[in-house]
């Protein structure tokens, strides 16, 4: 094809324009010039190719050294498992007591084979006798390997301005909020699955009846068997546990321990340090809003939204003229910028406001 | 007797290639290696094909998985990444096929995980670059048929050649031209429209 018949595509797709646009030197320089030079006509969709180069940008994710890890430890379980079958395998006298009864069996064997009737009997008693022993024998083993190993713990932490999904061992999957922290035993133990949560947190829980899955947040503790639910503990701030589907049970240590079963659709939201809660429901729109990239006010108070969007955003906001009857702020915002978010709020809350790199001041009208 | 040089004993500077041919032969650190030393690129690529980080950890444990299962038939290769993207696409291809033949769960929407706008070349001086129009761009590209992203991404991001991306991608030099064009025109039409939105005067 010749470049007089080239559309915007053609260029772009044209390595010698890519270089003379992206790494130009004077051979493609004079090349080009010479071109439009000669075809002013291509000057359009030539310009129009530039930009569309110049922009073109992907959107790259990046990987967290916890997830590489994560991922590798998966591929190597895989690798490490013919040798560990292999090794099984051969080690099944435990000890020099079952080696003698081995022995013992073999000889019953014998004498089954003789065909005696009374050897044969014994033989099979024998044999169902020395089998239980060795099966009690093999099952209290595993119990005592898991006493001795040591408890390690896991943590995630997510600062403000970023959001994190991560797949527990289990294969429960977690969504963390910004500014929040999960802490939890690697791998967990064997009787119970517990973390520790400070922030806000999505959880599916992977069914597992014998291992219930705990989330411990100061003094509540939410239970689960198999369900998802949210839970929003910020430091100074009302707790609130969400449930989606399934059943939980929240523990609340006050001085009056009490426990509270939740059903799907519902809401519990507790002030910790003035111990009391109260059951509510809950618009599912709402509390999963956060992992869906959409930030939702409903007649949300200032200093709420405050600090929902310096977590969301990792800014600090700083607001002058804060009105003395409290304003409530309502707005719905699906991944946009602070600015835009601002901007959508300034109307009907009636504020202005500067942005300075991760500087906000937000300045309400006197009037208010 | 292998004719595998010992990789425990060299430092960082063993070739892709040779860790090939550790991991062909079995050598366990030479296959960890290859691991550490791709999968952020594998990562990054998935991302920007498919833009569902969690689909995407899985492709790249299964491919690790199946590299170490296969490992006695893996072909010697002079171009271990391009191996290995590869074998990342042929899986994405064949999971995403699967998932809109059987109509059992549909996948959600990604969920979130940190990413960053990344544009074709950082070289370019005084480029004036439009946040708009990248991150229009970059929110399109994960739109487009699964193919057109790719030719996309081989061609522009990951600076393949034409050959190359014919290889990688298993079709003819006309198709990848062709499938290139077509991602492209989307492209600029939805440039187009950003810039008609904003007021700011076009650069040149």
């Amino acid at each position: 094809m010749s470049k007089t018949e080239y559309t915007v595509e053609d260029f772009m797709l044209d390595p010698e324009f890519k270089k003379w646009v992206l790494a130009p030197d004077e051979e493609s320089s004079a090349f080009w010039e010479g071109f439009l030079e000669k075809h002013p006509e291509k000057y359009e969709n030539m310009k129009l190719a530039r930009r569309a180069l110049i922009n073109l940008s992907r959107n790259v994710g990046e990987i967290s050294d916890s997830r590489i890890e994560g991922i590798w430890t998966e591929i190597n379980k895989f690798i490490n498992e013919p040798e560990k079958e292999q090794a099984e395998g051969k080690t099944i006298s435990i000890s020099s007591e079952s080696t003698l009864r081995s022995f013992a069996d073999r000889q019953q064997h014998i004498a089954y084979r003789s065909g005696h009737q009374f050897y044969r009997v014994a033989g099979i008693l024998f044999l169902v006798f020395s089998l239980g022993i060795l099966f009690n024998l093999l099952r209290e083993h595993p119990e005592e390997e898991a006493v001795e190993i040591p408890l390690v713990y896991e943590e995630y932490s997510v600062p403000p301005g970023v959001k994190s999904t991560l797949r527990l061992q289990d294969g429960s999957r977690v969504i963390l909020n910004s500014g929040s922290s999960l802490r939890y035993v690697k791998n967990f133990e064997a009787d119970k699955r517990e973390l520790f949560l400070i922030g806000e947190a999505y959880f599916e829980v992977a069914k597992d009846s014998l291992r219930p899955f705990v989330v411990k947040t100061g003094p509540v503790s939410t239970k689960a068997l198999g369900t998802s639910f949210n839970i929003t503990a910020y430091k100074n701030e009302p707790l609130e546990v969400s449930l989606l589907t399934g059943k939980v049970n929240v523990g609340l240590k006050f001085e009056k321990p009490q426990e509270v079963i939740l059903m799907p659709g519902e809401g519990l939201n507790v002030v910790i340090d003035r111990q009391v809660h109260n059951k509510h429901r809950i618009k599912e729109e709402k509390v999963l809003a956060w992992t869906r990239k959409t930030i939702l006010f409903e007649q949300t108070p200032v200093e709420e939204a405050i600090r929902v969007l310096e977590n969301w955003y990792g800014v600090q906001i700083e607001v002058l003229n804060r009105p003395e009857r409290g304003v409530l702020l309502s707005g719905k915002f699906v991944d946009q910028t602070l600015e835009g978010v601002l901007e959508g709020l300034s109307y009907s809350a009636r504020f202005r406001f500067k942005l300075d790199e991760d500087r906000v001041t937000v300045k309400f009208d006197k009037s208010t | 007797m292998e004719i595998v040089p010992k990789l425990n004993s060299l430092p960082q500077e063993t070739s892709p290639e040779e860790l090939w041919l550790g991991l062909k032969s079995g050598d366990k650190y030479a296959f960890e290696q290859l691991y550490r030393r791709y999968v952020r690129l594998l990562f990054q690529l998935g991302t920007s094909i498919t833009g569902d980080a969690e689909f995407v950890e899985d492709c790249i444990q299964e491919l690790f998985i199946d590299l170490w299962r296969y490992k006695k038939n893996i072909k010697p290769t002079d171009n271990v990444r391009l191996y290995l993207f590869r074998s990342l696409s042929n899986r994405i291809n064949k999971e995403k096929k699967k998932a809109s033949k059987g109509s059992e769960k549909q996948r959600q929407a990604a969920m979130f995980f940190p990413s960053r706008i990344e544009s074709v070349e950082v070289k370019i001086i005084n480029a004036q670059r439009e946040e708009a129009i990248q991150k229009k761009v970059a929110g399109i590209l994960t739109k487009l048929p699964i193919r057109q992203n790719e030719v996309i991404q081989y061609l522009f991001f990951e600076n393949l050649s034409y050959e190359e991306t014919s290889k990688l991608m298993g079709i003819n030099l006309r198709s990848v031209y062709t499938l290139a064009w077509k991602a492209l025109s989307t492209l600029r039409k939805a440039i187009l429209l950003v810039t008609a939105y904003l007021t700011t005067p076009s650069p040149w």
